[in-house]
Parts: C-alpha cells; sequence; structure tokens
C-alpha cells in the first residue's frame, strides 16, 4: 500500500485526553485553528462544551414546539368534530357548542404532551443520526473507554486542513496522551 | 465571573424620594377622605353604602393576598434552604412588614361588617335560614350562656400570626445583619417549617371567612388553595418589581439575569399552578352540577361578568404562561417588569370577580370607589414601604451563605 | 460597617458545619469514573446476585403465576368472582388502579422535577425510580383492563374510525382515563429509555460475551459520547423532563377526576386534583425508598446512595404527608360547612361505620406514624425509615380504599346500602400485582444498570472541580 493511498483511506485522528478539563481546553484550540469536521467524545456531558466548540443551542425545542402544536390541534379536531360536529348529542346537560371545552381539556392536554414527547424522543436520535450501529471509531479498541473513562477529540479527515501529519503533530501538541490515525476499513 | 468576597451592605437613600412620598402621601389621603366620607355618610341599607363597603373589602383582600404571597415566599425561602434568593430576600421582609399594618384597613370592614358579610344579619333573623344554621358555630357558639365570636377570634388570629411572623423573620435577619452569626439562619428555617403549617390553615380558614362566607351556602374545598395560587403568584410578582425597581435605581448591583430568571420561573410556575387550580375547581363543579355549588360560578358568568370571567382565564393563565414559557422574557428585567405589571393587575380582576358580584348581579359596574379604595391602602401602603425601606440595608449582608446568591447561574 | 474577608470566610465555615450537621456528599470520596462504572455496570455484566435477590425473586415469581392464575380464573368465569356489586363497583380493581399509577408516579418526579430544579441527589436514585415508574403503570392499566369484564373489547375505549361510525363520549372522565394513562406510559418510557442509552453503551463497551454485546449494542443505537450527542441529548432529556412534569400532575389529576366529577358523597371534592397528587408523590417515594434500602444493601451501593439521599427522600414524604393530612381535614370540614347531610354523613360513616377500623388505621399509618420523619434519627436511618416507608405504602392503599368502598357503599338511599367483602380472588390479584411490579423490578436490576451511570460520572466530576 502507498503512502498516497493510505492517506485517502485514513478516516480520522483520534487524541486521547486525560480529563474533562484537558478535553475542554484542547477543544478551545481546535475550535480556534479552524477546524470544521471534528468532535469531542466524553463519558459524561461536559458543562459549557458547547460552547468550548463553537456549537450553537440544540435545535430540538422548536421542534417539539411544532410537535406539540400538532398534537393540540389533532386533539381540538379528534374531540370537536364527532362531539360537535358529526353527532352533536346533548350528554348530561353539557352543552356541544365551544363551551363544553372543560371537559375537553384533558384530553387536549394530554395529546400536546404525547407528541411533544414523541417529537423528543424520536427528534434527538435523527438529530444526532442514530441509530448508526457501525463507526469507524469502533475499530479502535480504545475507544470502547469513551462509555468509562477516557476523553477522546477527533478531527475527521473530510476537514479542509486535515493532513495526516499536520493534524497529527497538531494535536500531540495539545498535550494528549496518545494520538493515532484511523483508517476506515470498508 | 465569579465574586469571593462579599459585597458590602447598602442602604437606601429616601432623600430623593421626598416629592413621590408627598404624591403618595396626598393621593392616600385624599382617596382615604372621600371614601370613608362617602361610606359613613350614606344611609345604612343604602346601594352606596353597601358599593363602599364591598369597594373597601375588594382593595383590602387584593392587598392582603398580595403581601401574603411575598410572606409566603419568606417561609418557601427558609424552608427548602435555598440559597440563590439571600439577595433579593430582604426586599420580601420589607414587604411583609406591611402585613400588621392591614389591621388599620380592617377597620372599616369591622364598621360595615352588617353590609358585607350575609350571616352576621340572617342569624338574627326570627327564621333563620336553615342552610346557615347548620354552620353558625363556625361563625359564633355558645359555650354555656357566653357567645364566642368564633369568626372575630379567628381575625384577631390572622393578625397576630401575620403580623408577629413577619416581624420575627425581618428581625432576626436583621440580628444577623448585625452579629453575623449563622446560627440565625438555623433557627429561621426550623421556625419557618411550623409558620408554613400555620400559614397553610390559616390562609384557608381567611379565605372561607373573608370570602367565601359572603355566600355562606357555597363550599368548596379547593377554595383555599385557589386563593393561595392567586397570592402567591401576585405576591412573587410584587417582589420582582421591587426588586428591579431598586435596581433601576442604582441599588443591588450583585442582583444579575440569573436572579430574574428564578423568580421569572416561579412567577411562571405560579401561573401555571393558579391555571391547574382554577380550571379544576371550575370543571368539576361545573361537571357535577350541584345548584349549591355551581351558583357561585353562575353569577360570575352571567350578563357581562362573563366577558370578564373569560378575560382572566385568558389574562391570568394563558398570557403569563405562554409570554414567560422563553428564556428572554424571564432574564431581560424589562419584558419581566412588564408581566409582574400585568399578573398584579390580572389579580386586581381575580379579587374583583371574587368579590363584586355579590352587588352586581346583573353585570358589572365600575364603580369610581373601586379605583379610590385601591389607592386609599395602596398608597399608604406604598408610602409605609418607601418609607422605611431605607431604615435597614437592601440585602442581609452578613448572611453565610450571600456569595452563593452572588455568584449564582443557572 | 465593613466586615473583613477573613471573618466572611470564617463565618462560612462554620455556617456550613453548622447547618449541615453531617457534611454529606452525594457520591463518597474515592470514587472515581472508573470505578463507578466498574460497580453499577458490574451487577448486570459479571451476574452474580446475591441470596435476596434470589430469594425475593422466588416469591414474586410464585405470586406472579397466582395472578395468572387469577386473571386466567376471571375471564373464563368474569368479575363476579370478585366481591364486587351494585353500588359498590369498583372494588379493588380501581383501588389498586389509583394506589398503583401514585407509586408511579413518584418516579416521574424524581426524575424529571429534581431534574429541572437543578437537585443533583436525584442523580443516583433517577433510574431505579423510572423504571419502577413504568411497572408501577403497568400494572395500574392492567385493573380497569380487567375490570371491563370485556378486556378484549378494550379498544372500544380508543377513537378510531369503526364501521358503526361510533366515537367516545370525549365528556367522560373514564375517557379522559384511557388518554392520561396511556400518554403517561409512553412517555415514561421514552424518557426511561433516552436515559438509559449513554448506559447501555457503556454495559456495550463492557460486555465479554458476543450475545450481551450483540443486544447492548443494538439498545444503545451506536451512541459515541460525542458532544454533539450530548448537546441535542441534554436538551431532549431536558425538554422530556419539562413535559413530564406537568403530565404527571395531570394524570392523577385525571385520575381523581374519575371520583370528583361524580356527586357521590365523599367523592364530589374540588381539591381532589391537587390532593391526589400529593398523595401519589407520597406513596410513590415511599415505594422507592422500600426497593432502594434493601437493594443498595445487597449490591453494596451505600456509596452511590447515601445517606443524604435518604434524608432528602424523608422530607418529601414528610412534606407531601402533610399536604395529604391538610387534605384529610379540609375535606372534613368542607363535608360539615356545607351543610350537605349525605356528605356530612359520609364522613360520619368513615368515622364510626362498618369501615371504621380501616379508617382508624389509614388515620394511623398515614396521618400519625409518620410524624416521626421530623426527627433526623428516623430519616438517616436506613431500617427506621424502610418501616415508615412500608407504613405510608399500606396507609396510602387505605386511603384508596376508604374513597372508593367506603364512599360508594353507602351512597344517598338507605335502601341501595350494601357491604364489600373482598374475595380470596381480590387478594390474589392484588398480591399478584406486587408480585409482577417486584418480579419486574428485580428482572430489570438484574439485566440493565440501576443507577445511572453517566450521571453519576457529572458528579463524580463535580466533586472533583469543587474540590480542587
Amino acid at each position: 500500500m502507498t503512502a498516497a493511498a493510505a492517506r485517502r483511506q485514513s478516516f480520522a485522528v483520534v487524541a486521547e485526553f486525560g480529563s474533562a478539563a484537558e478535553l475542554y481546553h484542547a477543544a478551545e484550540r481546535v475550535r480556534d485553528a479552524g477546524y470544521r469536521f471534528w468532535d469531542v467524545h466524553s463519558p459524561f456531558p461536559i458543562h459549557g462544551m458547547n460552547k468550548a466548540m463553537g456549537l450553537g443551542k440544540s435545535p430540538l425545542g422548536y421542534i417539539i414546539f411544532c410537535g406539540g402544536l400538532t398534537g393540540f390541534l389533532t386533539a381540538v379536531g379528534l374531540e370537536f368534530i364527532p362531539s360537535s360536529i358529526l353527532y352533536p348529542l346533548i350528554v348530561h346537560g353539557k352543552p356541544v357548542d365551544f363551551f363544553t371545552v372543560p371537559a375537553f381539556f384533558p384530553i387536549m392536554f394530554e395529546l400536546t404532551i404525547l407528541f411533544s414527547a414523541f417529537t423528543a424522543f424520536f427528534g434527538v436520535f435523527i438529530l444526532n443520526r442514530l441509530p448508526r450501529l457501525h463507526h469507524p471509531l469502533f475499530d479502535y479498541l480504545p475507544f470502547r473507554r469513551v462509555t468509562n473513562d477516557a476523553f477522546f477529540l477527533v478531527i475527521e479527515s473530510g476537514d479542509p486542513k486535515y493532513s495526516e501529519t499536520g493534524t497529527r503533530d497538531f494535536l500531540q501538541g495539545l498535550g494528549s496522551k496518545e494520538v493515532k490515525v484511523i483508517y476506515a476499513n470498508d | 465571573m465569579s465574586l469571593h468576597s462579599v459585597p458590602k451592605p447598602e442602604h437606601f437613600d429616601v432623600k430623593n424620594l421626598s416629592r413621590i412620598l408627598l404624591i403618595l402621601l396626598g393621593i392616600g389621603a385624599l382617596s382615604l377622605l372621600i371614601t370613608l366620607v362617602v361610606g359613613f355618610v350614606a344611609p345604612p341599607g343604602s346601594p352606596l353604602r353597601r358599593q363602599f363597603a364591598f369597594s373597601w373589602l375588594f382593595a383590602f383582600i387584593y392587598f392582603f393576598t398580595v403581601l401574603a404571597g411575598c410572606y409566603f415566599w419568606i417561609l418557601v425561602h427558609h424552608s427548602t434552604d435555598s440559597g440563590w434568593g439571600i439577595l433579593v430576600r430582604r426586599q420580601m421582609e420589607n414587604l411583609a412588614m406591611l402585613l400588621p399594618w392591614m389591621v388599620l384597613f380592617f377597620v372599616p370592614l369591622f364598621l360595615f361588617r352588617k353590609d358585607i358579610w350575609a350571616w352576621i344579619t340572617v342569624k338574627n333573623q326570627v327564621h333563620v335560614d336553615p342552610a346557615l344554621e347548620a354552620k353558625l358555630p363556625y361563625f359564633e357558639f355558645r359555650l354555656g350562656h357566653v357567645v364566642i365570636p368564633f369568626f372575630w377570634l379567628r381575625t384577631i388570629f390572622y393578625f397576630l400570626y401575620f403580623g408577629l411572623a413577619a416581624f420575627y423573620f425581618r428581625r432576626t435577619s436583621l440580628r444577623q445583619d448585625a452579629d453575623g452569626d449563622p446560627r440565625w439562619s438555623i433557627q429561621m428555617r426550623g421556625v419557618s417549617f411550623v409558620c408554613l403549617l400555620v400559614f397553610a390553615a390559616s390562609l384557608t380558614a381567611m379565605s372561607f371567612d373573608w370570602i367565601a362566607s359572603l355566600d355562606y351556602h357555597w363550599a368548596s374545598t379547593m377554595w383555599g388553595v385557589y386563593i393561595f395560587s392567586g397570592a402567591a403568584g401576585a405576591g412573587m410578582a410584587l417582589i420582582i418589581l421591587v426588586v428591579v425597581g431598586l435596581k433601576n435605581a442604582g441599588y443591588l448591583w450583585a442582583v444579575n439575569e440569573e436572579h430574574y430568571h428564578i423568580m421569572g420561573k416561579l412567577l411562571l410556575t405560579f401561573s401555571i399552578f393558579w391555571g391547574y387550580i382554577g380550571f379544576s375547581q371550575y370543571m368539576l363543579i361545573w361537571y357535577g352540577n350541584i345548584p349549591e355549588e355551581t351558583q357561585w360560578f353562575l353569577r360570575r358568568n352571567v350578563e357581562s361578568w362573563n366577558v370578564l370571567s373569560t378575560f382572566m382565564v385568558v389574562g391570568r393563565f394563558f398570557i403569563p404562561f405562554l409570554y414567560l414559557l422563553f428564556q428572554f422574557t424571564k432574564r431581560n428585567p424589562k419584558f419581566l417588569s412588564f408581566i409582574c405589571f400585568w399578573v398584579l393587575a390580572m389579580h386586581v380582576l381575580d379579587t374583583y370577580i371574587t368579590v363584586l358580584p355579590f352587588i352586581h348581579p346583573t353585570g358589572f359596574q365600575i364603580n369610581i370607589l373601586d379605583l379610590l379604595c385601591l389607592f386609599a391602602i395602596g398608597c399608604p401602603l406604598a408610602f409605609l414601604f418607601l418609607r422605611t425601606i431605607g431604615d435597614v440595608p437592601l440585602f442581609p449582608a452578613r448572611d453565610p451563605r450571600l456569595l452563593e446568591s452572588v455568584n449564582l447561574s443557572n | 460597617m465593613i466586615i473583613s474577608e477573613q471573618t466572611q470566610a470564617k463565618e462560612e465555615t462554620r455556617a456550613r458545619a453548622e447547618r449541615d450537621e453531617r457534611p454529606e456528599p452525594l457520591v463518597r470520596p474515592g470514587e472515581t469514573f472508573r470505578s463507578v462504572t466498574d460497580k453499577i455496570g458490574g451487577i448486570v455484566l459479571a451476574g452474580r446476585h446475591p441470596l435476596g435477590w434470589w430469594i425475593s425473586f422466588g416469591i414474586a415469581f410464585l405470586l406472579v403465576m397466582g395472578l395468572f392464575y387469577a386473571i386466567a380464573v376471571l375471564l373464563a368465569i368474569g368479575v363476579g368472582i370478585w366481591g364486587i356489586n351494585i353500588p359498590v363497583a369498583w372494588g379493588f380493581a380501581i383501588t389498586n388502579f389509583v394506589w398503583w399509577i401514585g407509586i408511579g408516579h413518584a418516579g416521574t418526579l424524581i426524575s424529571a422535577i429534581l431534574l429541572l430544579l437543578f437537585q443533583k441527589w436525584r442523580n443516583s436514585i433517577n433510574r431505579l425510580a423510572e423504571a419502577m415508574t413504568l411497572f408501577a403503570v403497568a400494572c395500574a392499566a392492567m385493573f380497569p383492563l380487567l375490570h371491563l369484564g370485556r378486556p378484549w373489547a378494550f379498544f372500544w375505549l380508543l377513537p378510531y374510525p369503526n364501521g358503526m361510525e361510533l366515537w367516545p363520549q370525549f365528556r367522560s372522565a373514564l375517557v379522559w382515563d384511557v388518554f392520561a394513562v396511556s400518554t403517561y406510559f409512553t412517555v415514561s418510557v421514552f424518557f426511561w429509555y433516552t436515559g438509559l442509552v449513554p448506559d447501555v453503551a457503556t454495559l456495550r463497551d463492557r460486555a465479554k460475551n458476543r450475545f450481551s454485546q450483540v443486544i447492548f449494542g443494538i439498545m444503545a443505537l451506536g451512541w459515541r459520547g460525542s458532544a454533539n450527542h450530548w448537546r441535542n441529548y441534554e436538551s431532549a432529556y431536558l425538554l422530556l423532563a419539562g413535559l413530564s412534569t406537568p403530565l404527571v400532575l395531570s394524570v392523577h389529576s385525571v385520575v381523581s377526576f374519575d371520583f370528583s366529577t361524580a356527586i357521590v358523597p365523599g367523592w364530589h371534592s374540588t381539591i381532589f386534583p391537587p390532593y391526589f397528587v400529593a398523595g401519589a408523590v407520597y406513596s410513590g417515594f415511599a415505594m422507592v425508598l422500600n426497593i432502594m434500602i434493601p437493594l443498595r444493601k445487597w449490591y453494596g451501593l451505600e456509596s452511590v446512595v447515601t445517606e443524604k439521599h435518604l434524608d432528602n427522600m424523608g422530607k418529601v414524604m414528610l412534606v407531601t404527608g402533610l399536604i395529604v393530612a391538610y387534605g384529610y381535614i379540609f375535606d372534613m370540614f368542607t363535608a360539615w360547612y356545607s351543610g350537605d347531610a349525605a356528605e356530612q354523613y359520609s364522613v360520619v360513616n368513615r368515622a364510626i361505620g362498618p369501615y371504621a377500623p380501616v379508617f382508624w388505621l389509614l388515620m394511623l399509618v398515614n396521618v400519625v406514624l409518620p410524624q416521626s420523619l421530623w426527627w433526623p434519627y428516623v430519616r438517616k436511618n436506613p431500617v427506621p425509615l424502610f418501616f415508615a416507608a412500608l407504613s405510608i405504602n399500606l396507609g396510602m392503599w387505605l386511603e384508596r380504599f376508604v374513597i372508593v368502598v367506603v364512599s360508594l357503599h353507602r351512597d344517598f338511599v338507605p335502601s341501595s346500602w350494601r357491604m364489600f367483602i373482598p374475595t380470596g380472588w381480590d387478594w390474589l390479584t392484588l398480591f399478584g400485582s406486587l408480585g409482577l411490579f417486584f418480579a419486574l423490578i428485580f428482572l430489570f436490576v438484574r439485566f440493565l444498570p440501576m443507577v445511572s451511570i453517566f450521571e453519576v460520572r457529572e458528579l463524580i466530576a463535580e466533586e472533583k472541580e469543587g474540590a480542587a
């Protein structure tokens, strides 16, 4: 295998750091260096990492709001159409027009919550591009410790500033414990 | 940005306020004069006299509930051992210290009691309404030959309790200002637990005594909780306004958007809570459809009252709820104080709908006396508040956990 | 008045020492990221379980078999095998339903509300509490279905376009129940599973045999702990918590509407919604303690579930217990004050009627005994706290029994009064549902991490920062 072929296949450079704080400071440096296709991996959410990485707020809130609104409108339709339009029956003295709404309110509320929760649950996994059962990083055995006590910073080869040696040296300069180039094997 | 040294105590300078104080005093005295003269001049049994009595009751209940709400937040603060609000706690204490003054404003209610509480006149009739006879012991009962005025004894108890407790919490807090001893914090925590229990009982009984008994047929187990939910929300709104006001005047520099954020969240919570309690109470009575119960809401949903009641649902729940859902509205003092004014205004409406339908069953008629009574009680209270706010430091500067509040982040 | 910073610092230390008589960290010092992973993950992966687990699971399993038998007989013969009659049509089934769903609520409350309130101590107990919610709601939902008489026609409760063009009566509190309970179950599953994903990824990466690797691998959905993942994840988790909080309140309020929309004396009380919610939290926290206290002993989790947790849960029970007591007192007061003869009689009947012993036992175990929680000794010691929680669980079941049965058995017309006497099948179904609940809990402990590992790591990271 020539060196050029190996570079084409390389997937990313992975650097391991000793603690959340070190990872945090490294992320700030990578952000300032202008990399774009990179990510950090940690065993728990690190407070302030969004800022260190230059990520914005999650857009999930707005998506869920739309989901909730859909749920609310569904309930309005579901209750008023049969009870006020299709079969306007007066049951235990309750009106059939708008003023029966106290009795409809519980279901409106429940469906709003239900639809919001659906969007939250599926939204978070879609935004995270999950499920994705295999990922090149999983081939790097030490990466398994990311769900235990290890902290990683990954710069992917798709990044315009990426160069196998340059990026590796850069990460080494940030105080990483171990830097390794990973190759996609598919 | 985190501070490691405590901020120095601040004192409010009353000198610049003399003009406002004068205006408040003037409006207050004028309104007091007009309302009381109208009340006493109007012949007994006349509609004008009743109007005065109910307008006064409306204004009294309004201010009493708001201040009781402020007092409630002191209790919550101590009993949950929370650190965020130490910077603003003194303002809760100052507001609660107005509660003892409310006893003065109760005097007209006592004098006009026969025009307000129907049971007082009904009990002396030859044929007592059987609905009242059954529950008369709640208002007064006989012990041997002695008539025990249970209702009035309770009223005295409320003032004693609220007055002494408000006094206790501020005095203890001031003592800590003097010696910085943490044992006062621990003592207040213990006392606040007991005070919370008495608070729950008093506020419930009070809401039955002063408000629900206007129609002695009616009863709802939720009533005390309903009054409480409105009071706590309005109390928080007033606290926020006072803090924002002080901040705008150049004081309380350590208060920042984090504190507004938390207070905004509490305001949001209690707007939701009010909606929840109000809805549950209304829906259950509407659904059960028992005449003795529905008459309370029927009175408030006929004629033009219906418009007000419907508007209150939107104004007291939906608007603050949707408005406060966003983060920026809670963190920006301008946006936040707007909704606080709104909530306090909606609390006026809530109290209005609670009290006034008894004399205007055919639809609401806003009387000039309603407004004047609000001024007659509100202006003197505001005067007292501003007059005394300079006497004590603006925040408990030697509370051992002050830094926790200064360096708040959420 | 100028205070030197030094004096201030001294005062602060002194205050802290006095404030927390025993400064108890949320995770005992000495625990590291790796040690908690080993400790909590190891319970699942090592698969060695103490004798207590086997005995308890064995008993629970036998009870499940009993439950299956009772259900089989019920389906074959009908609800007549229970002690229910007219007027006491609701009997044990609805008592159990309300009790179980109340227990479920504390799970969501611990997880969601305490998360919103930044109460870090929740991190060690929320997972078990969420699992408890799921199983309790499953047990709860079983009872109204069995009580239908023809459970196989349960889908008639749902709005679906059918050949008859019929729709459920949306104004009926029982239809609200269907929506509330099914929404609650669904959202609880989402919330629980979302919380579980990072921890399942831990198990995936540490599992030794291929089978576990594949199963946990699929369940973890390829979780890589990337900052991007965490960002959306934290947002979703917080929003789910924000949705669950009003949901919990609404579900038990809707359950209370089943009673309070009716005009039966003893049921038609406007305070029911908040009072039911408080009662739910009360019994739910008690159940968490009843499960957690033995488990932390068996699996040596004292360093993660500390005395501070027990103390806090004790305090929550004390407060909610007092709210419940407030409900009792003002319910009785308003019954008297309302002047309604039937309402007044329903209170008298509770106290001196044929079910009076149940009522007084309720007062003893639900109001009097829990006052022992005022003493820090009871809150901080597992054994007395366990018994206090047990007493509360019994008390809340009795409360539901009093509300359901004692209110129904004597309504407006004396000629229709009738006693309710539970049959053996009633008891078998009740204890069978307990068995089902505990069997599921024990299986959960066996197969999934019972403490949220990544959230405990967060606590450790924070305590390290604080110490540094």
